[in-house]
């Protein structure tokens, strides 16, 4: 590997604790302005009226909630070192373990929302590039301009009401049925079935992003010197498309995906909660129906690592693919 | 700008149509969005209820105009306050560079990890409802990208002759900030402001969806959806169908035109796709 990229990378890295520290000011701040008071939201109103002033000051000398700010964030941070993002009030039990819990759904159904989306996306592009602004390319982009602008919520409400409700094919909620079917195919043909809707909900507008994205980029290296001197050796239109055009285009937009995460999991928050997939989105949502507002804190900081470890990892393959990068 | 050349924006005819709904309508309609009528629940569309009454009563053609106002206003607010928060970020870290710069940059970083949805979720459970409230929160999670793109901009007008020449001549920062910056960003803001009202429109109609935004009793289009998620179960189709398609209409055609503008006034240039 050259010096230039492995400057980069570390330059890169290096970045990272000090937007760590910004995250935990920031989420810090945010516990801060929550209006639940932790006292009350431990025990419980009913207990909490019963308590005299005196007690619940114990209980807050206790847990260190009379202490100056600093000292508070200080021994706030220490914990979450040790990989202790505190506890849940609803489910009384420690955030990280609910949200591992809670993690392979919602990866479950956005890898296949994802994956459908992008297979899709670079098939109606292929196809589309070749014949721009034809009958099938206008069809197709306007479509893509309103699924766009179609929130998932109300895509997901269009799904139910016709395939669920109206015709009866598919299931609206849950990942699989309260009574399994016994049988590995049948067991799988159920969670099939559980996955449809609420992958179709999400993956449309995700559809509509990549197609544009892929669609300009594809128009733009098409009219590339590079084309035109294929064209010029003879090569047929398709080898041209999808040797020289199409691999192009492809590479800026696999790291691209790694900058969607924010969008994924702002897209499960909604999904999940009108499927009753049991995910971080409803957890999310959940916790803040139930103001537990440790738990949304959990979530916040932990989404966020997420997304900075995705926005590293597409900087990265950036910089690996396009040269010019390093030299910033 | 002619007015003819206006109107070959796309999406513009739109939206002209759903603006001229929105404020002019509701003086013409006979029914109150607010008054329930339980007599006259979930009434399939018919010639007096034009797209039918929600379970309460209320007529769904209505409480859709009003909501649209609603979208609307908060979109248009929010997109405003955001904007202008990002601007006078990015001209201040792009002008004075060095530490004010780094230190800025830092920040907008740090914001903009947690994804917006969460944010936005933690934000609405702290304040209490309203329509300020919504506006607040929106604008306070979405300054970031714009202030990003002004300070790219302002970075590159700042190293041109005329700005050069301002400052041999002794203006201070203040004046060359105001005259010779600004002015060269207000195509790209007219735009930012633009995309911004249409993800606006649909942040707020997801944050009511999920019962977090617009103050539950109040026409939003979120809110009405979020009343429909029972009626899609029992095959009512109606008071989902006809907001939705409203929320559609008017995100759709402001980011159309908000792409238009982008190509009428900022040609040849394909780094504002990041907007």
């Amino acid at each position: 590997m050259d010096q230039a990229l492995l400057g980069y990378i570390s330059r890169r890295v290096l970045q990272i604790p000090l937007l760590l520290v910004g995250i935990s000011i920031l989420t810090f701040l945010l516990m801060f302005l929550s209006p639940v008071d932790p006292v009350v939201a431990h025990f419980g109103l009913p207990i909490v009226q019963k308590m005299s002033d005196e007690d619940i000051m114990k209980v807050k000398d206790e847990w260190g909630l009379n202490e100056p700010l600093h000292v508070r964030y200080f021994s706030w941070i220490s914990h979450l070192f040790q990989g202790d993002f505190g506890r849940s009030h609803i489910y009384k039990r420690p955030i990280i373990d609910i949200i591992i819990e809670k993690l392979p759904a919602t990866l479950y159904l956005s890898f296949v929302a994802y994956g459908v989306a992008i297979v899709l996306a670079i098939l109606a592009a292929l196809i589309v590039i070749s014949r721009e602004g034809g009958l099938i390319d206008r069809i197709i982009t306007n479509t893509s301009f309103l699924l766009y602008a179609a929130p998932s919520f109300f895509i997901a409400l269009i799904l139910i009401l016709v395939f669920s409700v109206w015709l009866g094919w598919l299931p609206s909620s849950r990942m699989v049925s309260i009574s399994v079917p016994p049988g590995f195919f049948a067991e799988l043909a159920d969670r099939i079935r559980h996955i449809i809707l609420p992958a179709a909900a999400l993956g449309m507008s995700h559809f509509a992003l990549f197609y544009g994205y892929l669609r300009s980029s594809l128009s733009e290296s098409i009219k590339q010197d590079y084309i035109i001197t294929a064209r010029a050796k003879g090569i047929d239109e398709r080898t041209i498309l999808i040797r020289h055009a199409f691999r192009n285009s492809l590479l800026p937009f696999v790291t691209q995906l790694g900058l969607a995460i924010p969008w994924l999991i702002s897209g499960s928050v909604v999904i999940e909660t009108i499927f009753a997939w049991p995910g971080i989105g409803r957890l999310t949502y959940d916790a803040a129906m139930k103001s537990d507002f440790m738990l949304l804190i959990g979530l916040t900081l932990f989404t966020s690592i997420l997304v900075i470890i995705g926005n590293l990892l597409a900087d990265i393959a950036y910089a690996i693919i396009d040269p010019r990068v390093r030299y910033e | 700008m002619k007015v003819s050349t206006i109107l070959c924006i796309p999406g513009i005819k739109v939206l002209i149509i759903i603006i001229l709904i929105a404020v002019a309508v509701p003086f013409l309609l006979p029914h109150d969005p607010n008054r329930a009528n339980l007599e006259e629940a979930e009434q399939p569309p018919s010639l007096d209820h034009g797209c039918g009454t929600d379970k309460l009563g209320r007529d769904v053609f209505t409480r859709t105009i009003y909501g649209t106002r609603i979208s609307l206003i908060v979109g248009l607010t929010a997109a405003v306050l955001a904007v202008s928060m990002g601007a006078g970020i990015g001209i201040t870290a792009g002008f004075i560079g060095g530490k004010v710069d780094g230190l800025l940059m830092r920040i907008v970083d740090t914001i903009n990890s947690p994804p917006e949805v969460i944010l936005l979720i933690v934000l609405a459970t702290i304040f209490p409802r309203s329509i300020l409230t919504i506006i607040l929160i929106i604008s306070l999670t979405h300054w970031m990208s714009t202030s990003r793109l002004i300070r790219g901009e302002t970075l590159s007008i700042k190293e041109r002759p005329f700005v050069e020449a301002a400052i041999a001549l002794g203006a201070d920062d203040r004046y060359i900030m105001k005259r010779h910056i600004l002015p060269n960003l207000y195509s790209i803001l007219v735009i930012s402001v633009t995309l911004m009202a249409a993800h606006a429109i649909m942040m707020e109609a997801m944050l009511s969806f999920l019962g977090l935004g617009i103050p539950a009793h109040m026409a939003s289009l979120g809110n009405m959806l979020n009343q429909a998620q029972s009626d899609v179960m029992r095959g009512i189709w109606w008071t989902s169908i006809f907001p939705g398609i409203m929320l559609v209409a008017t995100v759709w055609s402001i980011y159309r035109l908000g792409e238009g503008l982008k190509e009428y006034l900022t040609p040849h240039r394909d780094f504002l796709s990041r907007i």
